[in-house]
């Protein structure tokens, strides 16, 4: 009997909590959160009208995205081969789930940050074929656009992951340690204190920037940049491919948003389970609203100008806050 | 590398209007661009000759949407010259105070697009909230928010009381502060001077040799401007300056609007407060004119706008020819964009401040032969170079 319950619980882990459907509601609705918030700041009232203050608009424009509208095949979309990559993307995104200690059942192992580098690096790469498997020179633009940028965000998100991990769960170099049970708020020396705080906070900037990057937010929504290349990697989709491609980009940005308040913001490990996720989330909303309000006050970079910004700042401060988390 | 061509156009987010950049791109930089136009033909000149003077007035007003205004006084004040009817000041002041509103409104317009254009949604986003004020103040004058329609031969249609005098200067206040904020966004935003400086140099010397015109030219440094140089209306009683930069790159090209803008005002301002005493409105209205051709010429928000108005007498023009600023800022600069980056092309191309449906007007049709042959807009802007 016990092998099936783990089995079914394995099952509900990967696709309802912290899942596929945890991450595609916390992805939609922070698409309408922030949807609401541009809004705002643009003096415009944003959705109003599906669900209490418009709150369904995303779940119904998926809905329709995916339901209603026809999938338009033609010679610029193999659009088998974008739904595969859009699953491939989201799967992976779903997995790297498991590795959060947000229920009962979740992996743990020694090092496993490198496991869930390794998965959501998926999503980036799904992103960029989407644009490259396509024959129009739009998205083709978009998807080289994507992959060029990806030589450097990767590399920089990697980095500042690993030293704020590092610091976070110094033995076990793991995630669900560096959540659960944050290093940083144990008894140490003042000097290692400060130290270790340093080291979070350039690991945080390098890393906020390299995300605003990888969820093409402003100023580095190049790969899309819809008054040059007409929406970029996204131009020649439709339907479900569309919708798919939406929502691959919503549960992105909302699993590295999360990643990132969590590790940033440490909770102390005596808290209840529900009050803990409860303060996870609005640690995230918290920090989502920050990156949405920076980038956009923002214009758009271009190509070389968006590399070279991200080789000169996040890249260097990454590298140095690795230096100082395995040295202290 | 491979050479792969990029339409940007007839139908692109990036521009508003129905043209197409033809761009060949070698990885991201561009090697060539081709502007191809012809999409928005509607026959306006032939229009003109077939209806009367009045009626022309209301067809030229049709050219564009955004400068309108100064399509009306082009047309206007060349009838005028022809019938040898003298515009009353007071209405001079009232014309000019509505181009200059235009002008503003154009400006502003003309920043929201490039705040677009580089990705700067909330930019474009207040920039068109504000420029609603503009409007208002329009349609205080006129009672149109877009189309003025505010000329008529000899005069204008609205005279100017006390409490909307009033009005006009406590919301001319306000814009006033809301351009200077706009034109600190643009001096000081870090994106904004990446995307805009450097980008599109047209030199001194090659703007006189492309023939460009308005804010373009005077972005590279060449003090031209139809209001002062030949002045109309009641330019010639107002003090203003003509803004110029020396950098002649895009950005130059906005600072040098944002400059306008604040002409603009306190033009306004002055024509306001200083609006002569007397009637404004014809009392009759002439029907027909000597034979004769007459020149008109009209600093338009984009440049120097100019009528060629042919008349045989009666009462429809014989012949109107309309040569539009953006005709000759959009079709004579394609070789700016090359080596620049493909996501530089928007940025030039809005630069100009392109006006594509005052532009397109150009049918030619063979009468000896009887056959009808086409010539693109690009050669006959290149036969105007030469």
């Amino acid at each position: 009997m016990e092998p099936l319950i783990e089995f079914l619980k394995l099952i509900f882990t990967a696709l309802v909590y912290p899942g596929l459907a945890f991450l595609t509601i916390l992805g939609l609705v922070s698409q309408w959160y922030r949807r609401k918030l541009i809004a705002r700041l643009q003096n415009r009232v944003g959705p109003k009208y599906v669900g209490p203050a418009g709150i369904l608009q995303p779940f119904a424009d998926i809905y329709k995205l995916l339901f209603v509208k026809e999938l338009v095949t033609g010679a610029y979309t193999p659009a088998r081969l974008i739904l595969y990559l859009v699953i491939l993307g989201i799967v992976a995104l779903s997995a790297s789930t498991a590795l959060l200690p947000l229920t009962p059942l979740y992996i743990r192992a020694e090092y496993d940050v490198l496991v869930f580098i390794y998965l959501t690096f998926y999503a980036s790469i799904a992103m960029s074929l989407i644009g490259l498997g396509s024959v129009s020179p739009y998205p083709g633009f978009g998807g080289v656009r994507y992959a060029t940028m990806l030589l450097v965000f990767e590399p920089v998100i990697a980095i500042s992951l690993i030293s704020m991990v590092k610091v976070l769960a110094p033995n076990t170099l793991s995630l669900a340690d560096a959540l659960s049970n944050p290093g940083i708020l144990r008894a140490q020396q003042p000097l290692q204190w400060i130290f270790h705080v340093a080291t979070i906070i350039l690991a945080a900037i390098s890393f906020s920037i390299a995300l605003l990057s990888k969820t093409m937010l402003k100023p580095f929504d190049i790969p899309e940049a819809e008054t040059e290349i007409a929406g970029g990697y996204l131009a020649e989709l439709s339907g479900p491919a569309l919708g798919l491609s939406i929502l691959l980009h919503e549960v992105e940005i909302s699993l590295y948003v999360f990643l990132f308040a969590n590790l940033l913001i440490p909770i102390p490990p005596i808290l209840p389970a529900p009050l803990s996720i409860v303060m996870s989330l609005i640690k995230y909303f918290i920090v989502l609203t920050i990156l949405v309000l920076v980038a956009y006050s923002m214009g758009r970079l271009k190509l070389d100008q968006a590399l070279r910004a991200l080789i000169k700042v996040p890249l260097l401060l990454s590298i140095i806050s690795l230096a100082l988390s395995f040295t202290i | 590398m491979v050479i792969v061509e990029i339409p940007i156009g007839p139908q692109h987010p990036a521009l508003h209007e129905p043209i197409m950049l033809k761009v060949r791109t070698e990885g991201e930089e561009v090697v060539e661009v081709s502007v191809n136009t012809g999409y928005n033909h509607r026959g306006i000149e032939k229009l003109l000759e077939k209806n009367s003077w009045v009626r022309g007035m209301y067809i030229s007003g049709r050219v564009c949407g955004i400068c309108n205004a100064v399509h009306m006084q082009t047309y206007v004040q060349g009838v005028e010259k022809l019938m040898g009817v003298e515009p009353p000041p007071r209405a001079n002041y009232i014309r000019t105070l509505v181009m200059e509103l235009e002008r503003i409104h154009s400006h502003m317009l003309v920043a929201a697009v490039m705040a677009e254009i580089i990705g700067f949604d909330t930019l474009f986003m207040l920039l068109m909230r504000d420029r609603e004020r503009v409007m208002y103040l329009k349609e205080l004058v006129t009672g149109n928010r877009v189309h003025a329609d505010i000329h008529m031969l000899g005069g204008v249609k609205r005279d100017l009381d006390e409490v909307r005098r009033d009005r006009i200067l406590s919301e001319l206040k306000i814009v006033e502060e809301r351009i200077k904020y706009y034109m600190k966004v643009f001096e000081e935003d870090y994106t904004i001077m990446k995307r805009l400086s450097e980008v599109g140099v047209i030199r001194k010397s090659e703007a006189l040799r492309l023939s460009i015109v308005g804010p373009t030219l005077r972005a590279s440094g060449i003090k031209s401007d139809v209001r002062s140089d030949d002045p109309y209306a009641a330019y010639s009683e107002i003090p203003f300056n003509v803004v110029s930069r020396d950098e002649g790159d895009s950005w130059a090209r906005m600072m040098v609007r944002f400059g306008e803008a604040l002409e603009s005002v306190s033009i306004a301002r002055y024509t306001v407060e200083k609006l002569p005493q007397g009637p404004a409105i014809p009392k009759t209205i002439p029907r027909a004119t000597k034979p004769g051709e007459v020149i008109s010429r009209v600093e338009a928000p984009r440049g120097e706008l100019l009528y060629h108005i042919v008349s045989v007498g009666g009462a429809n023009p014989y012949r109107v020819k309309i040569r539009t600023p953006s005709f000759l800022n959009i079709l004579n600069t394609e070789k700016v964009y090359i080596g620049h980056r493909l996501a530089d092309v928007p940025v030039i191309f809005a630069s100009y401040d392109p006006c594509i449906s005052c532009t397109e007007r150009v049918m030619v049709i063979d009468e000896k032969s009887g056959k009808k042959t086409y010539v693109s807009m690009r050669d006959l802007a290149r036969v105007r170079v030469g």
